[in-house]
């Protein structure tokens, strides 16, 4: 009697591990059976929402904004899902476009697009959007840094642009005037040679915290091409190499004109290591979050924030975090509904009380800017002029090239001029092996 | 042959021989040691700096000058490291993963270890041998066909009998832990194990009529402790330290484990040191407390299978 029951438990075992194997095997065994709609019994429509980050604070606006939304639609469910940022995002997402359980909506990086929108996990909104009366009241460079070949994929959410921030105390000390920040390269420079101190050889205090390497080596090396009229590390539109243009290589050579006056050396892969965080640098780039976190301490209300300087152009890096639409989702017009609530005026200036997310609507700038004029003025300036990651499939490497050229330049391995041809040279094979 | 003048003699003087050996054997001890003090200190002192970190504030953290010890020590990171989240779910978790994986891969490795070193059975060698290659097959490789086996399950978390349809284990404790019950490296260290059994044991069982269960269950499996302990150390290291496997597999609050829940403290570009270390060092404390109580088995285990 045992043994049969241990035999039939076997064979039990066997015939689901087979079957589930079987369909694993993509569609084949699917198409044979009827797939569940997304719909519970109950007939709502359950929506899967998958955002990059694990913060608490906003875990807990996002349950809340999820609250408000099912209250105003009964109709519908939304699950709640996070990962963290980075590459484990990256896994996450890929398991699920993967295995069929991809998310329907997903809150990701612009550098995403590169690589998800030719796969097809990334949905055009052109057909959604173009009825929408938000798109007119949208800030025009947010909707175009969601766009591919013309094309709209992400609606903005968390615009992240980087700004020039200040330390006016020693702005002070060293007799410059701290209510009068920098505004183009040659003042940067001049600000720069006159904050730094040295002890013998030793810098003790820099000016500006040129970074000598890290991950993010090509987000300051972005911010000064750009600064000299250079669209961006390559451009998108024809896979043309742009770090090694006479503009981007003079961008470089200012960068190593600023080490050469005077730097500490630090790597930018985190801010944690940057000099203003610790008082021995006067000026830094960073981002409205970076400002609160420095904005604590020993250097709370000495610190202030200032428009991106100009070098022919005003520019700088305008990272966005934005609401993507799955490709693969059974419910796109039900998706679309739960983006556009997200991204309603209400819900935006919510957002903004809530975690601090910039508001993205022209109809709400004056009242942003009221809450705090001269840093909020400062915020809706770099957004404007601000460019993201090049959203091609092979952004990564050109990140890893540029990093590594970078230091090069920064522990002089390499002129500016040798190593960003050598740079562009390993792009274009890059690009040629996709 | 030496007069007995002459041995007392010789007396001190290989008294004195003995005391310089000695002198040196002492000497070696002293530098070995440091040596070993040395070594342990270089491997300790990560855990150090997590532990005297977590007592920091983010100010003294972040600050230029580097201070090993905290100015101030306080628990207020341990709080409120604690307070964000719901710990007590992501130690819950973590726990039932861990223990539900561990009783489990012990059953499963060491009934197929016993199987391995003392049943004859036919292809028992290709098998052996397929499951050496899976020893060589880092779990990256296979995380993405685990995770669609688990996602298309028939019958289970919606699925049909297709396996489709449904969510099929994602999400679930089991879907956490059946792919973590068994393991090629569990198998062959039980197999080395069990080789160094006396056959005679066997003969004398099967002559009192115990069958093959009954000699494992009654005679084998009583006197594994050393190996139970350190198959179960490795594996309950091994989950409670996962974070690729629970990361794609769950995907609410309510399955979190430890290891996913240290990653609120890092946002993209910054990390709460404070409060990560605070949390790190409450997380590890459960494994060297395991350690601690299985480290006489843990050498022995390891020493007994042959596996150096």
């Amino acid at each position: 009697m045992k043994r049969k029951f241990v035999r039939l438990l076997m064979v039990f075992v066997a015939c689901a591990a087979a079957l589930s194997l079987t369909a694993c095997g993509g569609n084949g065994t699917e198409e044979l059976v009827s797939e569940a709609d997304g719909n519970d019994e109950d007939g709502k429509i359950r929506l899967v929402f998958l955002r990059a980050g694990t913060e608490p604070e906003r875990r807990d606006y996002w349950n809340s904004v999820i609250g408000r939304f099912e209250e105003e639609n009964p109709d519908f469910e939304i699950e709640y899902q996070e990962a963290p940022w980075g590459d484990d995002f990256e896994t996450k997402l890929n398991t699920g476009f993967a295995s069929g359980t991809a998310p329907d909506v997903i809150c990701f990086s612009m550098a995403s697009m590169g690589t998800r929108v030719p796969l097809g996990q990334y949905a055009p909104l052109d057909e959604y959007v173009e009825n929408w009366d938000g798109k007119e009241d949208f800030m025009e460079n947010a909707l175009t840094l969601g766009s591919v070949n013309g094309s709209l994929y992400g609606i903005a959410v968390f615009p992240d642009p980087r700004m020039l921030i200040y330390n006016k105390e020693m702005f002070e000390a060293a007799g410059l005037d701290p209510d009068a920040p920098p505004t183009n390269w040659k003042e940067l420079l001049a600000a720069h040679e006159a904050l730094v101190e040295k002890d013998g050889d030793t810098v003790v205090q820099t000016g500006f915290a040129m970074p000598s390497s890290g991950s993010n080596m090509q987000q300051y090396y972005s911010i000064f091409i750009e600064q000299n009229g250079v669209k961006n590390l390559v451009d998108e539109d024809d896979d043309t190499v742009l770090v090694n243009t006479p503009e981007a290589v003079e961008a470089a050579e200012f960068m190593k004109l600023i080490k050469d006056a005077g730097t500490i050396q630090w790597d930018c892969s985190t801010v944690d290591q940057n000099p203003f965080g610790m008082g021995l640098a006067a000026m830094t780039i960073g981002n409205d979050q970076d400002f609160k976190n420095m904005n604590q301490g020993d250097l709370e209300g000495k610190i202030a924030m200032a428009s991106p300087v100009t070098g022919t152009k005003q520019a700088t890096f305008c990272g966005v975090t934005f609401l993507f639409l799955s490709g693969e989702t059974k419910h796109p017009e039900e998706s679309w509904k739960f983006m556009e609530y997200l991204s309603s005026k209400d819900e935006m200036w919510t957002r903004y009380e809530e975690i601090g997310a910039t508001p993205l609507r022209e109809s709400l700038k004056e009242d942003f800017i009221a809450q705090d004029p001269q840093k909020n003025s400062v915020i809706y300036e770099s957004i404007n002029c601000g460019t993201g990651s090049p959203k091609v499939a092979y952004s990564n490497s050109v990140y890893n090239i540029v990093n590594s050229a970078m230091e090069e330049i920064m522990y002089d391995a390499k002129s500016p001029e040798d190593a960003m041809n050598d740079a562009a040279k390993k792009i274009q094979e890059e690009i040629d092996s996709q | 042959m030496p007069q007995k003048g002459e041995e007392k003699e010789r007396l001190p003087e290989r008294r004195m021989e003995e005391n310089k050996a000695m002198k040196k054997r002492k000497i070696n001890h002293i530098i070995w040691g440091i040596c070993m003090a040395a070594a342990s200190l270089f491997m300790l002192a990560p855990v150090l700096m997590m532990f005297l970190t977590s007592f920091k504030s983010i100010d003294e953290i972040r600050t230029a000058a580097f201070h090993l010890f905290p100015r101030a020590v306080s628990v207020k990171n341990y709080v409120e490291a604690m307070t964000s989240g719901g710990w007590l779910v992501y130690f819950r978790n973590s726990l039932v993963i861990t223990l539900a994986a561990v009783i489990f891969s012990l059953l499963f490795n060491t009934i197929a270890g016993y199987a391995f070193a003392r049943l004859n059975f036919r292809g028992s060698k290709i098998l052996f041998l397929l499951l050496m290659i899976g020893l060589m097959m880092p779990p990256q490789v296979t995380m993405l066909p685990t995770f669609l086996i688990m996602a298309k399950f028939p019958l289970v978390g919606g699925n049909n009998i297709f396996g489709a349809g449904g969510t099929g284990f994602i999400n679930t404790y089991a879907g956490l832990v059946i792919p973590l019950v068994a393991g090629s490296y569990g198998v062959f260290l039980s197999k080395q194990f069990y080789e160094n059994f006396p056959r005679a044991l066997d003969e004398a069982a099967e002559i009192d009529g115990a069958n093959k269960w009954k000699v494992y269950f009654t005679i084998y499996l009583p006197n594994s402790k050393s190996l139970l302990a350190t198959l179960g150390l490795m594996k309950a290291v091994a989950v409670w330290n996962d974070y690729l496997w629970p990361l794609v597999m769950t995907n609410s609050e309510s399955k979190k484990t430890v290891q996913l829940a240290l990653t609120m403290f890092k946002t993209d570009g910054y990390t709460q040191w404070n409060y990560l270390m605070a949390a790190a060092v409450l997380i590890v404390i459960p494994m060297i407390v395991l350690f601690l109580c299985a480290q006489k088995y843990f050498v022995q285990g390891i020493v007994t299978s042959g596996l150096k």
